[in-house]
């Protein structure tokens, strides 16, 4: 027999206040999103917001503000997604094979013709540089905040948005020159 | 705003409207989130119980008893740090202490729970693979939860003008343990309160108590006070000081963080420096790892909030300083720190331009050494260091002979360089040619004899990256790696003791990211490039299009292994593990090559850990977890060799120690499962070999 749905079909309850299925309402549909824009996949982002989801209430007796929930949500997102260290040696891994044929391209970005170029340009960002994009111009996060979401410094966070840049002019020239 | 930034606007917002998100939580969702609370609260009552515990019984053990431990005055310079959005001033020879994380580690509540539990064994659920370990509860019927009384709250920080013990504090906390104030002694505490506080309760906590105050957190949901402690023979100077602070806590809002270390940490040194506030924490940073000591960079952001540095251990293993780096916040230099061993006397650090730049070296807190065992407490013989310095630069020790005999690179070497605009610019001449490197950030350029010969950019690909050249006469190593990489050398075999060739660098263009190698390989050959801090890497040099057998076709490594895929006299690749933290290396038989149908796996089944290579379609995607959920190290993407039938095979390599069962859900680049339609399999590492949970070809 499966499981009860928390709301069954064709029955709306509202989730008592301060529940548990409240915070999930209130806070992870927007943390699906975020996740989505990090991963650039649907999958990857349901289990990547439950996953900080069910960390952060498993923490929630400890918070000092409630509503505080969301940027706790929002950092434990990023640092899920971007923790490991298996993007860096993936890279080196890459690098050592491709590195020397790679071309390199400093043309500048001269038109963002198809946002679809532009969404898999983002995909091929390493996923800090990606986390920092989405936070400043999807969460519209300050640097201040967005170099406390990510646990590294403003200069930091300034150098993975240029550099982040950068790659998306680069990838979309290439592209183009194809 | 440029088309850029605004199209990366409008592209998120566009594809997050898209995701329909339900707002009813998942029921799995929900309950694994009552399980991590139970979990949560039990585990932190034990662990709090239990280092608290363990760090009073070994000072017990120590000294006879629990207040009867001396600690010195410790021999630090005036710090001024910012702790918590707490800004304070420490005078020299003070004891300034970081308290903040006992927050992480004390426990606020205690929680009775009394549940019934039912569920399944452990092993592949009917509904779609997934496994459950644990049992289904439902706890929050049946669970009472009580503040604990702590009436002198969790500790933030202390400054004393007397040695205090890592684990002790003036007041009464829980467990931790009470330091008498001495007649001359003035200190100042303080703490926070989650559950509120009475200012009778708090100076009943803290004999000695003379004025305290109280503020608040920066959203008004947490109250924090302040008491001071003086002495009958206090100096008027010393309580002056104590006043100061006081006195400038009075409508104080702190940030509502996090603390972002994991322990407690003296200060030893705090400055603000071109615009960066930052402070140096001795303390036990490796809990569960050795002797844990360690030292941790915390640098205070805007509006207080702080980033920690990944913490140094006491010296490199070889004896060398450890060294890390921090930019500046104004860009107009770096602080350099780290740690060395008691046979280091000084460091210099010494730019490419020959500025030398004297290190500042303190002595580990000596109230550490009641929290460590004799056999480790010459760990805390050596030094913390520091430098501020306005370009990176080569470190050099002064200090005993067995020091300077402990093993080094050959010849690491700073190279000259010129600044042209943003790049940095070198010449030399190696291998019959005459060379340029050029740096801009992550774009590496060499040209030889006048004409451009390659390089890359390590654009889209992280901090580091490594590349190679091939000339007539050799191949040229060319790298971009960290700044804190001091030195980069390919050796013949994998111990390092037959150097082939040692890296020169200069940073990684003006201002500098990181720093910029280049290698120079004579002829043909096989090897292992190393660098500090990491595992040998496989290497095979020139560049072919098409392997020859020996050839090395690719390399990466994880935090446990290094691997290689190396070309075969049977016109095959093998895996082989070449270095293994458990020691399990070896080689695999003959991968399989991409079918257009079944991925298949091979790999070096150990005894202690089995390192596995999944081979499939070009581009595949693994995606790895364990039965806790979490993810181990995957490398996955690119292809096994140039050769055909190889081009288009991908590749995923992990391990997995003995006894552990992963599942792995593999898809190709468009997302597609690629293994069935449950799209996933589970392998179990046995001794010797692997368990597969669904249908795979394994070789």
């Amino acid at each position: 027999m499966g499981e009860r749905a928390v709301v069954e079909e064709g029955t709306r309850t509202e989730p008592e206040p301060g529940s548990m299925a409240e915070l999930y309402a209130r806070y992870v549909p927007g943390g699906i999103r975020l996740a989505f824009l990090l991963t650039g996949d649907r999958n990857r982002a349901d289990d990547l917001a439950h996953e900080a989801f069910v960390r952060c209430v498993g923490r929630f007796a400890h918070l000092r503000a409630h509503r505080a929930f969301e940027a706790y949500l929002r950092r434990a997102i990023v640092n899920l997604h971007t923790s490991g260290i298996r993007h860096r040696y993936a890279e080196r891994d890459w690098l050592r094979r491709e590195g020397p044929r790679l071309a390199r391209a400093t043309a500048s970005l001269p038109d963002v013709a198809g946002r679809e170029d532009l969404w898999r340009a983002l995909r091929t960002l390493p996923a800090r540089q990606r986390a920092a994009l989405v936070l400043r111009y999807y969460e519209d996060l300050s640097e201040n905040d967005t170099a406390g979401v990510l646990g590294c410094s403003v200069a930091a966070v300034k150098s993975l948005v240029a550099r982040g840049s950068e790659t998306l002019r680069t990838t979309i020239a290439q592209g183009e020159d194809r | 705003m440029n088309d850029l930034d605004r199209d990366l606007r409008e592209l998120f917002h566009d594809k997050a409207g898209s995701i329909d998100a339900a707002p009813a939580a998942p029921t799995d969702v929900l309950r694994r989130g009552r399980r991590r609370q139970v979990r949560t609260v039990f585990a932190s009552s034990l662990a709090a119980v239990a280092a608290l515990a363990i760090a009073v019984a070994v000072a017990a053990r120590l000294s006879g008893g629990p207040n009867q431990i001396p600690v010195t005055n410790p021999p630090y310079g005036e710090r001024i740090a910012t702790i918590h959005g707490i800004t304070v001033t420490a005078p020299a020879g003070w004891t300034l202490i970081d308290d903040w994380p006992v927050a992480s580690l004390l426990p606020t509540t205690s929680q009775t729970c009394s549940f019934s539990a039912t569920g399944s064994p452990i092993g592949p659920s009917p509904a779609g693979g997934s496994t459950s370990s644990e049992p289904v509860v439902q706890p929050s019927s049946s669970c009472t939860s009580e503040p604990m009384p702590l009436p002198a709250g969790i500790p933030v920080l202390q400054l004393a003008n007397f040695g205090l013990p890592l684990d002790g504090t003036v007041c009464q906390v829980g467990d931790l343990r009470s330091v008498d104030l001495p007649a001359d002694g003035v200190a100042a505490y303080v703490a926070a309160f989650p559950q509120g506080m009475t200012t009778q309760d708090f100076l009943a906590a803290c004999p000695g108590g003379a004025t305290v105050t109280t503020f608040a957190d920066r959203g008004l949901t947490t109250s924090y006070a302040a008491v001071s402690l003086i002495g009958p023979d206090a100096s008027p100077g010393d309580v002056a000081a104590v006043e100061r602070f006081m006195n400038s806590l009075g409508g104080l809002r702190v940030p509502d963080d996090e603390p972002a270390t994991a322990s407690p940490g003296y200060v030893v040194a705090a400055r603000v420096d071109g615009g960066t506030t930052w402070r140096l924490e001795a303390g036990f940073p490796f809990r569960g790892s050795g002797s844990g000591i360690g030292v941790t960079l915390v640098v205070t952001g805007a509006e207080g909030h702080e980033t920690a540095s990944t913490p140094a251990p006491t010296a490199e293993p070889n004896g060398q300083p450890t060294e890390r780096t921090e930019r500046l916040a104004d860009g107009s230099g770096w602080l350099a720190w780290g740690t060395s061993s008691p046979l280091v006397s000084s460091i210099t650090s010494v730019a490419p331009d020959g500025t030398r730049t004297p290190a500042t070296l303190v002595p580990w807190p000596d109230g550490m050494r009641s929290l460590v065992g004799s056999d480790e407490a010459t760990q805390l013989d050596g030094s913390i260091w520091y430098a501020i310095v306005t370009q990176l630069g080569q470190l050099q020790v002064g200090g005993g002979s067995s020091l300077a005999a402990a093993p080094e690179p050959l010849a690491v070497t700073a190279l000259p360089y010129r600044v042209e605009g943003s790049a940095t610019v070198a010449n030399g001449s190696d291998l019959g040619h005459a060379w340029q490197l050029r740096a801009h950030g992550h774009t590496l350029d060499l040209r030889v004899d006048g004409s451009d010969a390659g390089g890359f950019t390590a654009a889209g690909s992280g901090r580091t990256a490594c590349g190679r050249v091939d000339v007539s006469g050799g191949t040229f190593l060319l790298c971009v790696e960290t700044a804190d990489v001091s030195y980069v050398r390919v050796t013949a075999d994998v111990s390092g003791e037959q150097p082939v060739a040692d890296g020169r660098w200069m940073p990684a263009g003006d201002p500098p990211d990181g720093r910029a190698w280049i290698v120079a390989l004579p002829g043909e050959g096989t090897g292992y490039q190393t660098e500090s801090g990491g595992h040998p890497l496989a290497i095979s040099w020139p560049s072919r299009a098409v392997p020859q057998p020996g050839d090395i076709t690719s390399a990466g490594m994880t935090g446990a292994i290094s691997w290689a895929i190396r070309w075969t006299d049977q016109a095959c690749p093998v895996m082989e593990v070449v270095f293994s933290q458990v020691g399990d290396t070896g080689a695999s038989s003959c991968l399989t090559p991409w079918n257009g149908s079944d991925p298949a796996v091979g790999g070096v089944y150990g005894q202690r850990e089995a390192s596995i290579i999944l081979t499939g379609p070009e581009a595949m995607s693994c995606d790895l977890r364990d039965p806790s959920g979490s993810v181990p190290g995957v490398i996955s993407g690119g292809t096994v060799a140039p050769v055909d039938g190889w081009t288009h095979t991908g590749q995923c390599v992990f391990t997995i120690p003995v006894g552990h069962t992963v599942t792995v859900r593999l898809t190709d680049q468009q997302g597609n499962p690629i293994l069935g339609r449950r799209g996933q399999v589970t392998i179990t590492a046995d001794r010797g070999s692997l368990t597969l949970g669904s249908p795979a070809t394994a070789p």
